[in-house]
């Protein structure tokens, strides 16, 4: 029985080969539009993670704060592993080391104006964007705490960035698979109109809904996993040539390509798009 | 095997296609319902398998109560019901064997058992050498017999003919009554719906007669 809806959804196709392949090269390109997408997503996303792993946040202190008070309170947070003080004194050594030959600019200023400062190293599991932002905003507001640093604006551009993405993503994504579901219901309408003598003889014959159905929801399921297929070629491609354009310029910065399981879900719902867009085209068709 | 009670069809208009008809036809019967263009003969056959659905009264056929029989059920229906119409509807771009075996995959016969009774079924209509011939290739009465074969090749318990000859001349109309009346000695129930006399006279079977969607007449001829 399936093989018989399998062969006749081929046969479909056969039919009307220029159909299929348009209407497969287009669903492939709307899939590689939104395959991009989640590329550029994910690389950002991993960006953004792996800083997050790396970070470390260093709490600037008023004149005169009670250290110990504030590594006390400090040390309670559940995310904090280890805490080092650096006091003003420390703070201007190390920065004279730093400075070099040029530390006689510091002397002529006299006065110490650094000041001292709490590194705060976080535990492992807590190494991500979303533990260190809220963390960051309990920490300015203790008593004593002048600053905080912990990265750099563009990360904070960055987490902005990724969040606009996402909703941005969500949208293109479900516009992107209506229109490969329509596509598809569209060259099915089409195939069902060029077979509907047949259709109509099966009904009279005593075909059920399901069995008249099976070829074409069979023709739309294979149109929408041969998009999906296609549309891993083309964003294979599409990859290379970025990836080689960026590590040309920055070089030791590898983007990732999608994850297999990724590619297999984008295949997969190809799949589905097909089998629904065919699905609601035969619920109109079969009710006339 | 088939029972019509006091049933009428009005389609959207002032005349109804059929009124207060009542019919009873027996297992193993071979009637005619006959009557002038427009007498409601068709309509009367798309209501015994579902084409149409009655608008009032109640129909009996094969043991479904029509009225009550849901529909996704219709198609169980038809298996029961072979139907063979004017204009043969087969399909043109499959051989004559082929509109048989597809008939029989539709509901479902194992491919073993399609090819043990489809010769069987071109036997009976007297098509073996035309096997595998397409549809458009062959005479009129032959592409009839070709529709006769799918009709009654998953064996219904009822067949319904709706002017199965109209497009046939005298000889090839002879021989599709013949296959008929071939089917319905093997116990099938056979309905045919012709406004041509020369079908039924004289041959013994019960006649009934429409006229504007109402029973006027009924006798053996
Ligand atoms: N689908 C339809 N919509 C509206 N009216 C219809 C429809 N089918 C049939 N009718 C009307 O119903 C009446 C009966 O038609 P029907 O086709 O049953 O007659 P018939 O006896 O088969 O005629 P003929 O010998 O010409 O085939 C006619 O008046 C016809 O115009
Ligand atoms: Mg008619």
């Amino acid at each position: 029985m399936i093989s018989y809806h399998l062969r006749e959804g081929l046969r479909n196709i056969s039919r009307n080969k220029l159909l299929a392949i348009t209407a497969t090269f287009i669903i492939s390109i709307s899939m590689m539009i939104f395959g991009i997408f989640l590329i550029l997503f994910l690389n950002l996303n991993h960006l953004h993670q792996s800083w997050a792993e790396r970070v470390q946040i260093t709490v600037y202190l008023k004149e005169g704060a009670y250290e110990s008070n504030l590594i006390e309170i400090i040390g309670k947070e559940k995310e904090v592993a280890e805490i080092f003080y650096t006091s003003k004194e420390k703070a201007l050594i190390e920065f004279k080391k730093e400075l070099g030959r040029d530390k006689d600019i510091l002397d002529s200023i006299g006065n110490n104006p650094l000041p001292s400062s709490l590194d705060i190293i976080l535990k492992k599991e807590h190494r991500t964007s979303e533990s260190v932002e809220p963390l960051v905003r309990t920490l300015k507001r203790f008593q004593g705490v002048e600053e905080v640093h912990y990265g750099e604006n563009w990360v904070r551009d960055l987490t902005a960035l990724l969040k606009g993405l996402k909703i941005t993503g969500l949208l293109l994504g479900s516009l992107l698979a209506f229109g490969v579901a329509f596509i598809i219901s569209n060259t099915i309408k089409l195939t069902l109109y060029a077979r509907q003598e047949e259709i109509e003889i099966m009904k009279l014959i005593g075909a059920t809904r399901g069995f008249i159905r099976g070829p074409f929801l069979v023709e739309g399921a294979l149109q929408g996993i041969c998009g999906g297929a296609l549309s891993i070629l083309l964003l294979y491609g599409f990859y290379h040539i970025v990836a080689y354009a960026i590590n040309s310029r920055f070089p030791g910065f590898h983007p990732d390509f999608l994850a297999p399981l990724l590619l297999i879900q984008i295949c997969l719902s190809g799949l589905l798009l097909g089998f629904l867009g065919s699905f609601s085209s035969m619920e109109r068709f079969l009710k006339m | 095997m088939v029972e019509m009670f006091h049933v009428s069809k009005y389609y959207d208009r002032e005349v109804p296609a059929l009124e207060d008809v009542s019919l009873k036809v027996d297992k193993g019967e071979f009637i005619f319902i006959t009557g002038p263009s427009g007498a409601g003969k068709t309509t009367l056959l798309k209501l015994l398998f579902c084409g149409e659905k009655a608008d009032a009264g109640q129909i009996l056929i094969a043991g479904w109560d029509l009225d009550r029989l849901k529909k996704n059920s219709i198609p169980y229906l038809r298996r029961n019901i072979g139907i063979v119409f004017q204009d043969f509807k087969l399909l043109p771009n499959m051989t004559v064997l082929e509109n048989i075996v597809f008939a029989m995959r539709v509901v479902g016969n194992s491919e073993k058992e399609i090819k043990k009774k489809a010769l069987n079924v071109l036997k009976l209509v007297d098509l073996m050498h035309k096997a595998d011939d397409y549809p458009l290739h062959l005479s009129g009465g032959e592409q009839q017999r070709v529709a006769i074969g799918r009709a009654v090749c998953n064996e219904p318990t009822i067949l319904l003919a709706d002017e199965p000859t109209g497009n046939l001349d005298t000889k090839s109309a002879v021989a599709i009554i013949d296959i008929f009346k071939d089917i319905n000695s093997k116990g099938t129930t056979v309905l045919v719906a012709t406004h041509n006399e020369n079908l039924f006279l004289s041959s013994g079977r019960r006649v009934v007669i429409l006229d504007r969607g109402r029973v006027t007449g009924e006798g053996l001829r």
